[in-house]
Formats: structure tokens, sequence, C-alpha cells
């Protein structure tokens, strides 16, 4: 009965994660759209994003989502490690760091490979 | 129409047709914006892998909540697909365009194969829909499995993760295959395994190409609000839709836009 209610928790922690994560940042994209379409004129163009956040306005508001939207699964990862903490399940909350660690790995080698401006 | 809107409205189709099929939309996303609005093949393989990842959290968000999704399963071959992505991302802002559109169009061409084989397995035999069917109750009935493999079926997501960095598809493609006929998980499982992998592929991909400069936020915002609207709309749709003649209009036109993208590997962009 417990095995059943802390599987029930572990994928219900991930599902909410998922679900408020993608409704948050398609809320951000919307809004920065929004606000996009009624300033009127063209856009920044394709900017890598360290330099469209720094430049402000809708722009980085819409990039904001998009970037958040790219997180959401590490954050599934950081509840799922806890869920299998909790669970006592340390195999499963090894891999599920190590996986987290090698998305954070890929957006550091992309961060760094990225053009200087 | 303003070009907005026409964005917006690609975006729709392709969540709605991949919610429908069970894709995750970057087969139809690249090509449209490719050959349809002229971006280059970067930019539309950057747009396709946010958009993939709003189709893919969006569906797992339900497939896991209803138990339907292996989420150890997923998470650990994960591990694989998301360092394939981040290399397939970084090869492919070394790669000619036309050798891109070369891959994009034999993966086209593959896609169109496996569909059309399925379909013709599907034919009479309503077991193999009811498989195939993520949105099917789960039940005691559910069958039990055993997974194997596991080191083999790595390797092959990091294949996948490659095909998804590089090319700006889910990888879907190489990931259902997998866990299904080698690793012996029922197709059901396989699907919506994939469909929860798929986000953590195309996030690590999708790195690549926002930091490169490769994304237009301006072309990527209508497209992503279309397909998350366009998903929402094809799950709708889906119970209530026979499939079968929409997979065959689905291979037509995949077919063109194959022959159109091995044009452009021929011709350049």
């Amino acid at each position: 009965m417990n095995e059943e209610r802390g599987a029930g928790m572990l994928s219900g922690g991930i599902a909410r994660t998922l679900r408020i994560g993608t409704i948050a940042t398609i809320a951000f994209v919307a809004v920065g759209y929004g606000l996009a379409l009624v300033g009127g004129g063209p856009g920044p163009g394709p900017l890598p994003m360290l330099e469209l956040l720094g430049g402000g306005g809708s722009a980085a508001i819409i990039g904001i989502g998009l970037l958040g939207l790219t997180f959401v699964p590490i954050a599934v990862l950081g509840v799922a490690a806890i869920g299998f903490r909790m669970r006592g399940e340390h195999r499963m909350l090894t891999i599920s760091a190590v996986v987290a660690i090698l998305l954070l790995a890929t957006l550091v080698t992309a961060v760094v490979l990225a053009p200087s401006s | 129409m303003p070009t907005d809107l026409l964005l917006a409205l690609s975006g729709l189709v392709a969540g709605a047709f991949g919610a429908l099929l069970g894709l995750g939309g970057g087969v139809l996303i690249v090509p449209i914006l490719t050959l349809a609005f002229g971006f280059p093949l970067t930019t539309a393989i950057g747009t396709s892998l946010i958009c993939v990842i709003a189709t893919s959290t969006g569906a797992a968000a339900i497939n896991v909540q209803a138990g339907r999704a292996d989420v150890r399963l997923g998470i650990t071959l994960g591990a694989g697909t998301a360092v394939g992505a981040l290399t397939g991302g970084v090869i492919a802002g070394f790669l000619p365009e036309r050798v891109l559109a070369g891959l994009f169009a034999a993966l086209l061409v593959y896609t169109a194969f496996t569909m059309a084989r399925g379909l013709r397995g599907r034919r009479g035999s309503a077991a193999a829909d009811a498989a195939i069917d993520p949105t099917a109750p789960d039940g005691p009935s559910a069958p039990a499995y055993r997974l194997r493999r596991l080191p083999l079926a790595i390797g092959g997501a990091f294949g996948g993760g490659n095909l998804s960095g590089l090319l700006g598809v889910g990888g879907g493609i190489v990931t259902v295959p997998i866990i299904h006929l080698l690793m012996g998980a029922p197709m059901r499982v396989a699907v919506t395994t994939s469909n929860f992998m798929i986000g953590f592929t195309a996030a690590a991909g999708s790195y690549a190409y926002l930091f490169r400069g490769d994304v237009d936020v301006r072309v990527a915002a209508p497209v992503v609000l279309g397909v998350a609207v366009g998903g929402v709309m094809g799950a709708g749709l889906s119970a209530r839709l026979r499939t079968s003649w929409l997979v065959v209009l689905f291979v037509i036109v995949i077919l063109y836009v194959a022959s159109q993208m091995a044009l452009r590997a021929i011709d350049g962009p």
C-alpha cells in the first residue's frame, strides 16, 4: 500500500512539474510575443541567447520563456531525484542526478562554445 | 496574410498532426520553416527542438500521471540521449546546409516507410491499434515486462539523441524501436516512455542552437504557441478521428517534402 502511495507521489510530482512548467513557460512566451506584436517593428533577428537576454524588452521575455521550457526536463529530474530518495531508491537517485548533471553540462558546454559578442 | 499568423498556423498544423500521429512534430516543422518560409536549416532545427520540448512535456504530464510511461527507464536512457543530442547539436553547426538537407531527406523517407509499414500492420488488427494508443487506459490486464540489453539500449539512445540534435526531431523514430524491439517493453510503454525522454533529448540538443544564435525568437514564439494549441486540439481529436487516412496523407506529403529536401541538398539553398 505504502509502495503504491510512494509510486503515486513520484509520478504525481513529476506530472505536476511537467504541467506547471509547460504552462508557465508557454505563458511567458505568449506575453513576450503579445508585447512584441503590440510594439510593432521587426524582431532582433537570430541572436545568441545571452545577448538576447541582455538586450531586454519583449524579445528577452520570449527568450526567458523558451529557455525556461528547456529547464522543465531538468526540474523533472530534480523532482524525480527527491522522490527516489524518499523511496530509498539510491540507484535511481544516482541515475537521475547523473542525467541532470549531464543536461547542465550540455548547457555549460553550449554557453562556453557560444560566439562571444 | 502576415508572416506571424502563417508561422502560428504552421505550428498549429504541426502540433495537431504530431498529436494525431504520435510524432514530436519536428519532421513537419523543419521542412515548413525551411522550404515554405526560407529560413536557414539551422534556424529551423533550433526552433523545432524547442517545439519538440513543448509537445513532449505537455503529453508526458498526462502519461506519467496515468502511469503509462516508464519513468525509471526514460530517465536511465535519458543519459544516452542527452549526450547524443549535445554532440548532434554541436556537429550541426559545422556541417554544410546541403549535408543537413540530405540527411533530413533520408530521415523523411525512412519515417514515411516506417509509417506506411505500420499502417499495413494495423489493418484488421484492432489489438494493434490499442497497443500503440498512448491514451488507452491502464488496468490490471496491462502486461508486465522484463527489460533486457540495457547497455546496448543506452548506446542506441545515444544514436537517437544524436539524430535529434543534428536534425531537430524528437528522435522517437529511433528510441521507440529500441525500447520495444531491443529491450522488450510493450509498444504502448515504448511510445509513452520515448515521449517522456524526448524532453531531455530536445533540451540537451537545443542549448547549442540557442546559445549559438541560431534561434530567432520572433520566429520561434508563434510556432511554439501554435504547436502548443495544435497539440491540445490534436489530442482531443485523436479519440474521434480514424487516423488511417491521415497516415496515408502524411506519407504522401512527407515523401514530397523529402524530394524537395533532396533537391535542396543537390542544388544548395
